[in-house]
């Protein structure tokens, strides 16, 4: 026995609905399309009438890198933790260019797809700046959502690339483009006369202008937003219980193919700051932390990377003032922490 | 092709839409259609396309031969050669691997290792649904309850076309063949509004619900199921349940959909069937072409419930066994299919001893709880996945637990919503679409809201079966 429905009972509305439902539909999709296209916040079709606001990290760095001139020999990798490390500053103590390619959410299978994208674009890498902080280490395995979504990266990470018209589709009306265009089409409209909470530069760093400027006037409060962020931050930890062992098997493969090819890489632990270090003590943070801090020793010993300790450096977080929250650290800090990897106290000197 | 994609939904489908109502004469319509059909399957892999077109083309002869013959024994013959060379397709490409793995299994087992050698073979996508509706067609024709295809066009377009070649419904000749032979020459306004809003409610179930359960609990739960505890466990089962009934029913309403826009009208495959209040209502409302093409073409003939309890049983079994077997070549399935079909049989004696429970919000409870327990083995991948699942939710193992951080941010209010809509909201059968200005304009909304998703199609689960 099948069920076949009853065909409709005709309306004298269907027409209206029909032409209603697909002129909608149209303009949707074309203002949908027109707005990415305009907006092209992922730096795909090189229009870019207005400053993209961050949200597919990956894909927009991916495009300031295509354009940086001189070609850059040094790249700072890691995650959100990593991102206000100012390439000047590398260029300043090793006379080469630098570009702080470090992205949201970063696991380490996103270290592993930028360096063979990285490889793929023939750069001329000598070095690799890497953040490797536990979080990148957290289980289940795999790329992340992120990764695997990024129109650039994906491809290096196992997703098959899409076929030319997904491509496009995804371009004009994927989410990650549309959202994006919106946001900074928003920003941009709403927030025209505002200074923006977070830019990009073109050499990959971000900065926080809104918070920037209200650490000059001294109304931004950086110990309430400190304290307020470390009880989400130690949440995250509670259901991570070990080191994910496909996540170290990337890490070990992304440093191994990085000497293959000659380059160098300096791994370091992101700083803190000094009130989460307090409060993190005797909790699954400071666990992982420390196993974190074991596997790059391990590498350093196997002659896969050069680990420099931050953790044994406190000085460098000594500015309780230069964080955004518990974990994210301001110009300040990413500068100390760049010159004590070359020992070079005040080498920076940029700004 | 995916449904759910750009190159579908912008591209293949309205120039195919325009060819089917544009171009003259029946007979170019069909074969357009059937070619865009062919097309659509390649799309996947075009290696695939001439066994289908093989299969069909001995379909169609054997369909001709057993209608013109008179001579009983060679009918009978030919229906079983033909039988063999469906099943024979089937087994090679599904099952061959299956089996023979088993079989090295046992010899191991046994101590006399057989090593037999693996075919690896791809398995072609919607193999299981397009062989079920052509043996369909040569059964009916060899019982004289089904004349042959008129032309080799029509049964072309059948077998092919594409809102169902895929993940069904699997769709039987008899009901497709005065439609096939009577095309409507224009569209019908009415039918597009009902097509429109069955594909955009399906494309919705599919990427709005089911793909962001898989993101948002059951991928991230279920990579850990080893270190699952109970809650949890049924938290990822749960979730399971729910994606799987919004990717296949959601697939379904887009065929529906489709059927319409092309002036077709194919048959309703769920009926909201978690709201069923025993197992014999969840197979008559769940996947309903499967259920009744497996009563129609495996259990009556068996003898149904004609010759005694038992043998109602063993039938019971019997079918159920090969039902879950259809849907995969592992022992996963298998069990899967047995132990519905152990809970039918015993519904069939409950009620035969008037033990059914009455009908209600309990019933129908316990009903979605044993469902779920059978989705554990549907959705492991070993036995020994499985087996721990079950253990871990019934207490009698004890899971790790501290998994609750990998759920999404949204993995609780998708879960209310969604069981909001299997318990209580009308299904897309019953619900009367309204035909506003301003429902359209909501539907050509929802519809971008689909769009938006497609970036990173993700297949539908039947898609694998």
């Amino acid at each position: 026995m099948t069920h076949p429905h009853a065909p409709p009972e005709p309306s004298p509305q269907d027409g209206a609905f029909l032409r209603c439902f697909f002129l909608t539909l149209l303009l949707l999709l074309c203002g949908t399309a027109l707005t990415t296209w305009l907006a092209d916040p992922l730096g795909v079709f090189g229009t870019r009438l207005i400053p993209p606001v961050l949200t597919a990290d990956r894909d927009q760095k991916a495009a300031l890198l295509q354009l940086r001139t001189p070609r850059p020999t040094q790249l700072i990798l890691g995650s959100s933790r990593t991102k206000t490390i100012d390439p000047r500053c590398l260029s300043a103590l090793t006379g080469e260019p630098a570009f702080n390619f470090a992205v949201n959410g970063a696991s380490t299978d996103d270290l592993l797809a930028i360096l063979h994208y990285l490889r793929a674009l023939d750069l001329p890498l000598r070095a690799l700046v890497v953040g490797v902080d536990p979080e990148m280490l957290q289980g289940p395995g795999g790329p992340l959502p992120g990764l695997t979504a990024s129109r650039v990266l994906g491809p290096f990470a196992g997703a098959s690339p899409p076929d030319p018209i997904t491509s496009l589709g995804a371009d004009l009306l994927g989410w990650q483009s549309v959202s994006a265009s919106v946001r900074s089409v928003w920003s941009h409209v709403a927030h025209a006369a505002s200074v923006p909470p977070t830019v990009l530069e073109a050499d990959g760093r971000q900065r926080y202008p809104r918070i920037e400027a209200a650490l000059q006037t001294g109304t931004f409060s950086s110990a309430e937003q400190v304290t307020s962020s470390i009880p989400g931050i130690l949440r995250r930890y509670e259901s991570f219980d070990q080191l994910d062992p496909d996540r170290i098997q990337v890490l070990q493969e992304f440093a191994r193919e990085a000497r293959q090819a000659g380059i160098s890489i300096i791994a370091f632990i992101p700083p803190v700051h000094p009130a989460f270090e307090r409060a993190a003590r005797g909790t699954a943070w400071r666990v992982r932390t420390e196993e974190t801090v074991l596997l790059l020793r391990r590498l350093e010993g196997e002659g896969l990377l050069r680990y420099f300790d931050s953790q044994a450096r406190p000085g460098l977080g000594a500015d309780s003032t230069a964080f955004v929250d518990a974990i994210h650290f301001l110009a300040p800090v990413a500068d100390r922490l760049t010159e004590s990897f070359f020992n070079r106290p005040g080498g920076c000197a940029i700004q | 092709m995916l449904f759910n994609s750009y190159v579908f939904c912008l591209l293949f489908l309205p120039l195919a839409l325009a060819a089917w109502w544009w171009l003259p004469g029946t007979r170019l319509r069909l074969g357009t259609l059937t070619l865009a059909s062919y097309l659509f399957y390649g799309w996947w892999d075009w290696r695939f396309v001439p066994l289908m077109l093989l299969s069909t083309s001995a379909d169609y002869v054997a369909g001709g031969y057993l209608a013109r013959s008179g001579d009983g024994a060679r009918r009978r013959a030919c229906l079983v050669v033909l039988l063999a060379f469906n099943l024979g397709i089937l087994g090679v490409f599904k099952y061959f691997d299956f089996f023979t793995g088993t079989l090295n299994g046992l010899g191991a087992l046994l101590g006399a290792p057989m090593d037999l050698p693996l075919l690896h073979l791809v398995l072609p996508v919607g193999i299981s649904f397009y062989t079920f509706n052509s043996i369909s067609y040569t059964i009916d024709i060899y019982r004289g309850r089904l004349a042959p295809a008129r032309g080799f066009l029509e049964f072309a377009a059948f077998v092919a076309m594409f809102p169902h070649l895929i993940a069904g419904p699997i769709v039987r000749y008899a009901d497709m063949a005065p439609q096939l032979e009577a095309v409507p020459p224009r569209p019908e306004r009415a039918a597009w509004v009902m097509g429109l809003w069955f594909l955009v409610l399906g494309l919705a179930k599919k990427v709005l619900l089911a793909d962001a359960l898989a993101d948002q609990v059951v991928t991230p739960l279920w990579h850990q199921w080893a270190s699952l505890d109970g809650g949890e466990a049924w938290l990822a089962t749960l979730g399971y349940t729910l994606q799987i009934y919004f990717d296949f029913s959601g697939y379904s309403d887009m065929a529906v959909g489709l059927a319409f826009l092309l002036g077709f009208r194919f048959p309703q495959n769920f009926n909201s069937p978690y709201r069923a209040t025993n197992i014999a209502e969840f197979w008559r409302r769940w996947h309903m072409s499967l259920s009744f093409w497996l009563r129609d073409y495996l259990y009556i003939p068996l003898g149904g419930s004609e010759r005694g309890a038992g043998r109602a049983a063993r039938n019971l079994l019997l079918v159920m066994f090969l039902g879950g077997l259809w849907h995969g070549a592992a022992w996963t399935f298998v069990l899967w299919g047995l132990y519905h079909g152990l809970l039918l049989a015993g519904h069939a004696w409950c009620r035969r001893h008037a033990l059914v429970p009455r009908a209600g919000p309990l019933a129908a409870l316990l009903t979605f709880v044993l469902v779920m327990l059978g989705w554990v083995l549907f959705r492991s991948s070993s036995l020994a996945e499985a087996t721990h699942l079950l253990g871990v939710m019934t207490g009698l193992v004890s899971g790790a637990g501290g998994n609750g951080g990998l759920l999404g941010a949204l993995a609780y209010p998708l879960l209310v919503v969604a069981l909001g809509i299997v318990w209580f909201s009308p299904n897309s059968w019953e619900l009367r679409f309204p035909r506003t200005r301003f429902a359209a304009v909501g539907l050509a909304l929802l519809a971008l809201a689909c769009v938006l998703r497609f970036a990173a199609p993700s297949p539908f689960l039947y898609f694998q079966f």
